[in-house]
């Protein structure tokens, strides 16, 4: 058990905002920590990296308690990589990462044999290695966090805690840092804590989510159970939109209560059919049912909809088209 | 690791240093050839070559030397500390509250007596050193309590402005204080690395090189300020002790140049700059053995045209020190965030 949090309370003096958590994570596994803007998040893993102090309660990694540390000695055993977004100038890439050794260097910081084949495996296994000579200042947002990962895995942590990285990033480069964050916490079997926006990413990639629900309590478990036990829509759902347990994403509130259509044939059609049927406002089903509006059979490749609405019959090849068909429905 | 063309600036940089040096030795009012110039050193020539020699001319240029390394590494390391590419102790405010505070030294110590400027210049100088210690200690706790709140430019004008004050108030000090004790602050707006005599060398020297030796232990954790507070305090970085260690660096390399050469600008300043470009990279480990080569450079060369033999001496090493400065300032202020030496 590296992370063992023991009823920690988190806030600032005179405002607590959760109190007598119970958490724990294992080596090897990679926990998100999910909630709304101004749930506490930053605060939370602020306090779980010794860099805010917890109201009362106490956090231990590999059995020693982070707030008794000295910042040296806990700088051996926790690496944060930060909302904030340092610019550097003047460093490479490699005197960034290089930075990442300073608990191990001697009184004026050189860099031993060690120091080295450390940062150029860190390169290598963040794929920032073809970075290594550029001014880290001109890197793009994706290639900055991971280098900064880099940096993190340099100081070779027991428990890697990043705060909001993937929040500068286009999707494809969410996933991949996703998919990094993981396969270091197995391959370095080290603790990987992260927090973030990206519920759907979140659910795929993590082992655990601890969810801040409005109102002061956190739910944790397995992202399915949290999911199931409705932590996700407690911690997140508002007046306009809902997390959807069927779709894994988010909703608009309006268009649950449209009319009914049936909807048949293979998936992946079957599924961007359903997606477009729903943003227009209709309530998919899979079969007939007395109180269906229309039906949409569909056949993937190439695509054909068959429609039918009120008694008539049509056979159209393209989802605009099916919604144009169904749009009297909506009138 | 090193590139080569920052080896070969570096020998530029020393060849530079060196030719310079012995120029400064050699021309002045009295023009002496350079190699009898140096010979004199070591004690040969005539009594008057040695005497302008070793009395006037290499006490001035170890000065110039050893103050404009001073400043410049006070200059990296303040820098690093506000992580403000625009911070030096002079642009900061702490040479004019250092300033000050020698001044309010001297004239109290009139006041008290005479004879503890006059009877013992020791004691006098320790007195103004003390005095330009505390005056930018006070201006660097208030600069570093601003700079949380305000951008890199604000702090730069607060700085300066907080310079000017400073200085209003030795003129407004000087106003009430009889005509000897006048003259010795006349200089001081001025500043000068002539009013150093062969005596008062080690009070110069011992504190200076005692700072150098600090900033090289607190290099170390200085670097990991450049990814920001909160990164250096993951790395274990002990944040106050650093501050006070820093601020501790900077009184024992600018406080006694102030108080014995008064307000050098500019140097400070743009020297790690310079030294940055040299290097080509702002690592601290790589850029603080540069930048002392820069400063001391930078100061002997303004101090040996200040000196050339003029017909008239309306040059003053600040003017000169401005010429060279003030365009490399804007050049960084215009600039803006593009290089690595650039604004944040």
């Amino acid at each position: 058990m590296t992370l063992s949090i023991g009823s920690l309370s988190i806030g600032y003096p005179g405002r607590s905002l959760y109190a007598q958590l119970d958490l724990t994570a294992d080596s090897g596994s990679f926990s998100c920590v999910l909630g709304r803007n101004g749930a506490g998040k930053t605060t939370l893993l602020r306090t779980i990296a010794g860099l805010l102090n917890p109201l009362s309660g106490s956090v231990r990694v590999n059995g020693a308690d982070v707030h008794g540390l000295t910042a040296a000695e806990r700088a051996r055993q926790i690496a944060v990589v930060l909302t904030e977004r340092p610019s550097a100038p003047g460093l490479t890439t490699y005197d960034v990462v290089a930075l990442g050794r300073q608990p191990y260097t001697g009184w004026f910081g050189q860099l031993s044999p060690d120091d080295r084949s450390v940062i150029a495996r860190c390169l290598r296994e963040t794929g920032v290695e073809a970075l290594a000579d550029r001014a880290f200042m001109t890197l793009s947002d994706g290639e900055r966090q991971r280098v900064l990962i880099a940096r993190a895995l340099a100081q070779e942590p027991s428990l890697l805690i990043l705060d909001e990285v993937t929040a500068f990033l286009d999707l494809p480069g969410r996933v991949e840092v996703m998919t990094l964050l993981r396969s270091v916490a197995r391959q370095r079997k080290i603790t990987v804590l992260l927090s973030s926006h990206d519920l759907d990413l979140a659910i795929q990639f993590a082992d655990c989510l601890w969810v801040l629900e409005t109102g002061g309590s956190l739910v944790s478990g397995a992202p399915e159970d949290v999911v199931l036990q409705g932590a996700i829509n407690r911690g997140f759902d508002s007046a306009l939109a809902r997390f959807s347990l069927d779709q894994a994403t988010f909703e608009g509130v309006e268009g649950t209560e449209g009319p009914v259509i049936a909807l048949t044939g293979q998936n992946p059609c079957r599924y961007w059919m359903a997606r477009a049927l729903r943003r227009s406002g209709f309530l998919v089903v899979s079969s007939d049912q007395s109180n269906v509006a229309a039906s949409v059979q569909v056949e993937c490749d190439p695509l054909r909809l068959a429609v039918s609405v009120r008694g008539k019959e049509a056979e159209v090849n393209t989802v605009g088209q099916v919604l144009e068909l169904l749009s009297e429905l909506t009138l | 690791m090193i590139r080569p063309l920052t080896l070969f600036l570096c020998a530029l940089l020393v060849a530079a240093l060196l030719t310079v040096s012995v120029l400064a030795l050699s021309i002045g009012q009295i023009v002496i050839p350079p190699v009898e110039a140096v010979a004199a050193l070591f004690g040969s020539g005539d009594q008057m070559t040695r005497d302008i020699v070793t009395e006037l001319r290499m006490p001035r240029l170890l000065t110039a030397l050893l103050s404009g390394a001073a400043l410049a590494v006070a200059g990296v390391v303040l820098q690093s500390l506000f992580m403000n590419p625009l911070a030096d102790s002079w642009s900061m405010g702490l040479l004019a509250g250092g300033q000050l505070g020698a001044a309010v030294v001297i004239v109290a110590g009139s006041v008290v007596g005479s004879e503890f400027l006059s009877g013992l210049t020791v004691l006098a100088n320790l007195g103004s050193l003390v005095g330009a210690a505390a005056g930018m200690a006070a201006v660097a706790t208030f600069m570093l309590a601003v700079s949380r709140r305000v951008g890199t430019v604000t702090l730069l004008v607060t700085g300066l402005m907080l310079g000017f004050l400073a200085q209003g108030l030795v003129s407004v000090l000087l106003h009430f204080t009889n005509r000897t004790q006048g003259r010795i602050f006349a200089s001081w707006n001025d500043a000068d690395f002539a009013g150093v005599a062969p005596a008062d060398l080690p009070e110069l020297t011992i504190p200076v090189l005692a700072g150098f030796f600090m900033v090289l232990l607190l290099a170390k954790s200085l670097s990991t300020l450049q990814l920001g507070e909160t990164y250096a305090v993951s790395l274990g970085v002990d944040l106050a002790r650093l501050r006070r260690g820093v601020l501790a660096a900077i009184l024992l390399l600018a406080a006694p140049v102030v108080a014995f050469c008064g307000p050098v600008m500019f140097i400070g300043l743009i020297a790690p700059h310079i030294a940055r470009q040299i290097v080509g990279s702002a690592r601290l480990s790589a850029v603080i053995p540069v930048v002392v080569l820069v400063g001391a450079l930078l100061a002997v060369l303004g101090d040996f045209v200040v000196h050339l033999p003029w017909e008239q001496h309306w040059l003053h090493l600040n003017a000169i020190l401005a010429l060279v400065g003030a365009p490399v300032v804007i050049g960084i202020l215009l600039r803006g965030g593009d290089s690595g030496s650039a604004l944040r």
